[in-house]
């Protein structure tokens, strides 16, 4: 049901409810009131008519007595009948033409020692209220008045009419006035409600006309400070999505750096791993099929001398002649597998020599012509430094002996302040670098990614430039200072895009 | 319709809609609801011509008072009625004033036991002790602190009348037949004179004192014999002129009918000598003071009257009534 029917039903209800406590409390107070009037009134000319009578009562006037009584039923008091007992207590004057009614002698007795007494009494001609009082106190003559009702009964009934007519016309405007009320409150709630659903349709545009200073125009305020505020939450989450998801591409990025970083290193540690085999192998290879065949060859020639001793000595001290250049070999042999392990020059003087010695024996030994540079360097560097680059050169170094075909091989070592920076570079045929780094499992890319992550170790970057036909040049620098960035410094080239 | 009605019905809470309705019933029983208990009586049913009225009186126990009426006999009974409930209060017996009318007596009131005390005049109590042997119990103690009374012949103030003297065939107005101050004194202050009634012009019994007082001043009568009390007020404010003044005589007194048990007198007399009106007694009277006996009572005896009884003998006043009471 609406709002405005409510309101007019209950204000209906309220008013009627009212109007009826109304009609019935003033019924009531009225009754009562025109009973008490009545009464007193009647006492009143009883009292009157009582002082009138005494005197011809007590001088024998009876005549006298009943003109007053007659006098005062035909005045127009509201007086039914009035009747004396005379001192006596047996002479009886009334005003009834037709005869006096027996039982109104009994129904309304004076107690002893009251003035007077009053008795409704319901008879023929309607109510009539008795009042009874005694002459003169002292005296038992009695005087009974009889009041009609009648009129108490019109007016009650008039007052109750009117009282009803007023309370119907109440209701009436009451329900009027409600209704323009429920007008009056419930219009501007339907433009909230209809507001309301746009919202809920995601239209924050409009707001409401909050005209009055009342509860409905405070609502109304209250209601257009909501859409605003609405409104910039709205605003600020969008902004933070769209920053959250530049977030988001940015983390995405950056996992798929990491992925790949991951992948690298799980190649490397392939590498690794298949390297320290490879090396195992080299040297296990080197080690059987060199110094393991030289030196059973040299127990043989141990045993056939140890056989030529007691039979031919000066055969045997030649055989121990030979023998003793044969263990010279191995000894150079075994010198050399220690050597490339790890060549005691790095540790002992530091990697300029090492470098030099590494670059001279891979390279010359091929006709390849080697020059190196140091400046700036006057002092050893870390020894993490030392190795890193040693073994990023090492790496150069082994590319050019195996690929490169060059005829020239230049290194470059500058040390500056807070870095170090190593460079070779060689005449040879080059490589496209991308090609080469693309080539997931291929030696050289592992190669060329070994040196990148060992210079990202300590903070460091390598970078490669080549052209086919146009020589190769690979720089490394090195920070001297505390490990800086990680992976962001590198060439991006060198992930592989 | 219906569905309509029951909405309505549910938006008022049901606690709320059973108080609501308690309360409309309550003050819509309340003001029909009549707290009086009316008669039926009908007016019309067995009407009878002559009704036997019930007895309103019971006889047994009761003690009844009469009096010579001197004002309106309705001042007469509002002044006695407080002066029985002090008799009802001392004595514990139940008193009721019975009125002579006008064509009635007193004397003979008392006489045939209609009556058991009344206060009379001494006139009365002589007719009254001479026919029937009633008996004054007490005197009423007067204005002037003493239990007697004067009379006072009175004139129009315009009047030419000087002296008593003067009064020598005019008219004159006496009050009651039976009253000393308004019949037998002022007989005997016209007696004294050397005047009788036969050398007025006319006379008249006018029945009381203050009948006697409009009588004159009125100017129907040239003189009147009234109460000193009355007199002197009405003097005062000039109403009337004062010719001649009394001697003292035996004041009013309240006399017992010979058949009152003894026992009962005792008591009644001693509630009388008590009587204190101006005292601890004054509370609930009624104009006291203008009765005969303003200051209380004394003891009475017979030979008091002695005197007076001579001057009703001789004037024949004590005669047994031959016709009826003058009256207005």
């Amino acid at each position: 049901m609406k709002l405005s029917s409510k309101i007019v039903i209950i204000t209906a209800v309220i008013v009627m409810v009212m109007g009826l406590l109304t009609v019935f409390s003033i019924q009531a107070v009225v009754s009562r009131s025109l009973k008490e009037q009545l009464q007193d009134k009647g006492l009143s000319l009883a009292r009157v008519m009582a002082n009138d009578i005494a005197n011809p009562l007590l001088n024998g006037d009876l005549l006298v007595v009943q003109r007053i009584l007659k006098a005062v039923t035909e005045d127009g008091h509201s007086v039914e009948y009035a009747f004396v007992i005379a001192p006596d207590g047996k002479t009886l004057i009334h005003t009834f033409g037709d005869g006096f009614p027996e039982a109104l002698l009994t129904a309304n007795p004076i107690p002893a020692g009251r003035p007077h007494s009053i008795q409704l009494l319901v008879t023929e001609k309607g109510p009539i209220r008795d009042i009874g009082l005694k002459v003169l106190d002292g005296l038992d003559a009695e005087l009974h008045v009889g009041f009609t009702e009648t009129s108490i009964q019109r007016s009650l009934r008039r007052v109750t009419w009117i009282i009803a007519l007023l309370t119907l016309g109440g209701i009436a405007l009451a329900c009027g006035a409600a209704w323009l009320l429920g007008r009056y409150v419930v219009r501007p709630l339907e433009r909230l409600t209809r507001l309301t659903r746009r919202i809920g349709r995601g239209d924050l545009d409009q707001e409401v006309t909050a005209e009055a200073g009342d509860e409905v125009g405070i609502l109304a305020q209250s209601f257009n400070q909501m859409i605003r505020n609405l409104r910039e939450t709205i605003g600020r989450l969008k902004e933070s999505e769209e920053s959250y998801r530049l977030k988001n591409s940015e983390l995405s990025a950056v996992w798929g750096r990491l992925k790949r970083r991951e992948e690298v290193v799980s190649r490397l540690l392939k590498k690794v791993i298949t390297a320290q085999e490879e090396e195992r192998k080299r040297i296990a290879r080197e080690l059987h099929d060199e110094t393991n065949q030289s030196l059973a060859a040299l127990a043989v020639g141990l045993k056939a001398a140890s056989a030529l001793v007691t039979r031919d000595a000066e055969k045997a001290e030649k055989t121990l002649e030979d023998l003793k250049d044969s263990a010279v070999i191995i000894m150079r042999e075994l010198h050399n597998i220690v050597y490339d392990l790890r060549p005691t020059l790095l540790d002992d003087l530091g990697l300029v020599p090492a470098l030099r010695w590494c670059a001279e024996t891979r390279l010359e030994s091929h006709g390849v012509e080697v020059s190196m540079e140091v400046t700036g360097v006057s002092s050893r560097l870390p020894p993490e430094v030392e190795t890193i680059l040693f073994r990023i050169g090492q790496e150069a170094i082994s590319n050019i002996a195996k690929y490169a075909g060059a005829r020239h091989v230049h290194l470059c070592l500058r040390g500056a302040k807070d870095h170090v920076w190593l460079r070779v570079s060689d005449d040879g045929c080059g490589f496209d670098v991308d090609e080469v780094l693309r080539e997931k499992e291929g030696k050289r890319s592992l190669g060329l990614m070994g040196m990148m992550e060992r210079a990202g170790l300590l903070g460091g970057k390598v970078e490669v430039e080549s052209n086919i036909g146009a020589g190769t040049i690979i720089s490394v620098q090195i920070p001297i200072s505390p490990r800086g960035e990680e992976l962001d410094g590198q060439d991006s080239r060198a992930l592989g895009g | 319709m219906a569905a309509r009605i029951r909405a309505i019905i549910r938006l008022i809470p049901g606690r709320t809609f059973a108080a609501v309705f308690a309360i409309v019933v309550f003050f819509g029983t309340a003001g029909c609801v009549n707290l009086e208990k009316p008669k039926k009586v009908s007016l019309t049913q067995t009407p009878v011509s002559r009704v036997r009225v019930p007895d309103q009186v019971n006889g047994s126990g009761v003690l009844y008072f009469g009096f010579d009426r001197r004002l309106d006999p309705s001042e007469d009974v509002k002044m006695y009625a407080p002066f029985l409930r002090y008799l009802e209060r001392e004595t514990g017996y139940r008193f009721k004033l019975r009125v002579t009318l006008r064509n009635g007596n007193i004397v003979e009131d008392l006489g045939t036991g209609a009556v058991q005390f009344a206060a009379i005049g001494t006139l009365s109590y002589l007719e009254a002790n001479k026919r029937y042997g009633v008996q004054a119990l007490v005197r009423g103690v007067t204005g002037q602190k003493k239990g007697e009374y004067q009379a006072l012949i009175i004139t129009a103030p315009q009047s030419k009348i000087r002296s008593i003297g003067d009064l020598k065939g005019r008219s004159f107005a006496f009050g009651s037949k039976t009253s000393t101050q308004g019949h037998l004194i002022p007989r005997i202050m016209l007696k004294e004179a050397g005047i009788d009634i036969k050398d007025l012009s006319s006379y008249e019994y006018t029945g009381s004192h203050f009948e006697t007082a409009n009588a004159v001043v009125s100017g129907r009568f040239d003189a009147g014999g009234i109460q000193d009390t009355l007199g002197r007020e009405l003097a005062s404010r000039g109403l009337v002129r004062v010719i001649a003044v009394s001697g003292y005589f035996p004041s009013s007194n309240i006399s017992v009918a010979p058949n009152v048990p003894p026992d009962v007198v005792a008591r009644v007399k001693k509630a009388l000598l008590e009587f204190d009106p101006q005292g601890k007694d004054k509370g609930g009277l009624y104009h006291w003071e203008q009765s005969e006996m303003p200051y209380g009572f004394i003891q009475a005896a017979d030979r008091s009257f002695a005197g007076v009884r001579q001057w009703a003998e001789k004037l024949n006043l004590l005669n047994p009534p031959a016709e009826g009471r003058q009256g207005p």
